[in-house]
């Protein structure tokens, strides 16, 4: 209760309409229910009304949210998105997996068939997934996208590649050195080229 | 704008309200006064999706009031119909009385 004797609307309702009104009409929508939830007094089921209006709420929201979405561009957006993963991995195989062979046969202890197979196909997706939903979160539209790098992002990268420091200094695996250098230029590329997507996915999400 | 296109008849009840209220309508006085005519409670995301279809077309617009109190400090948007809203919404009513008319007893005059 607020000091005027008003209910406020519970943390998680706020956050779920907030969510799926969208900037344009979150305050409007979270207003109107305010408003409502005020003109009808402190009745003892207020707290039903309010999850009741706020589920019944969801599938307009939804629709109010995606209702401009050009379902084409996404589609052919993904298609490519799995193509492009296709001549990855193809690439992986034709040409990556010469390369890599070559230097893991020139250095002692190099890394093993399992962990490169695991590097190209999970770890790399997965930085980029993760560059991805980062950026669509917490990118402000705003900013540029070197500005929103720098501020927001940077921190990520640092975690991803703080590891790979810490096994070459502090984990005497100086010899591996190359190979740890490698992969965090490699996670953080892929991170940026993901947040990159994530980013303009948003912008694109914004402008409806 | 498609002016030959007939509304849905939730987007006929929204166009209705707003002009009733004459430049004043918000989501919470619009919904009330679908409930209070017609005895439907429309949910919020229904109603703001159907206002930013009607935006989008054209048929109203819509403009930021100022934030109250008892709105927890957030602003109103208020809906103005537009005259080809207006113009369609006639239209689509004329539609539905020509297709009742003999069939359905009106008891009131458009």
């Amino acid at each position: 209760m607020s000091e005027q004797g008003q209910r406020a609307l519970p943390l998680l309702a706020r956050f779920l309409i907030g969510i799926l009104a969208g900037p344009l009409y979150r305050d409007h929508v979270l207003g109107d229910l305010q408003e409502e939830l005020h003109l009808k007094g402190s009745a003892s089921q207020s707290r039903l009304w309010i999850w009741q209006q706020v589920f019944a709420a969801i599938p307009g929201l939804v629709i109010l949210r995606t209702h401009d979405l050009d379902l084409r561009s996404i589609a052919v957006t993904t298609l490519l998105t799995l193509v492009a993963y296709g001549l990855l991995v193809l690439l992986g195989q034709i040409v990556t997996r010469p390369i890599l062979m070559s230097m893991r046969d020139s250095f002692s202890g190099g890394p093993s068939w399992d962990y490169l197979y695991f590097y190209m196909l999970v770890r790399l997706p997965g930085v980029f997934l993760v560059g991805a939903l980062f950026a669509l979160v917490a990118y402000r539209p705003s900013q540029s996208s070197h500005e929103n790098f720098a501020r927001r992002l940077a921190p990520l990268l640092l975690v991803l590649i703080l590891p790979q420091i810490w096994f070459i200094v502090a984990a005497d695996q100086i010899e591996f050195v190359a190979g740890r250098i490698i992969r965090a230029v490699a996670d953080g590329v892929v991170l940026y080229a993901g947040a990159g997507a994530g980013f303009w996915l948003k912008l694109r999400l914004s402008d409806k | 704008m498609e002016s030959n296109k007939n509304l849905g008849e939730f987007e006929m009840l929204v166009l209705a309200a707003i002009l009733r209220q004459d430049g004043d309508a918000y989501g919470i006085s619009i919904k009330q006064d679908i409930e209070e005519r017609t005895g439907r409670s429309p949910s919020l995301g229904a109603l703001y999706a159907t206002l930013s279809r009607l935006e989008k077309k054209s048929l109203v617009r819509s403009r930021i009031g100022d934030a109250t109190a008892e709105r927890g400090g957030r602003a109103k948007r208020h809906y103005t119909i537009e005259s080809i809203g207006q113009k369609l919404l006639e239209q689509s009513v004329q539609a539905l009385r020509n297709m009742t008319d003999g069939v359905v007893s009106w008891s009131f005059a458009i």
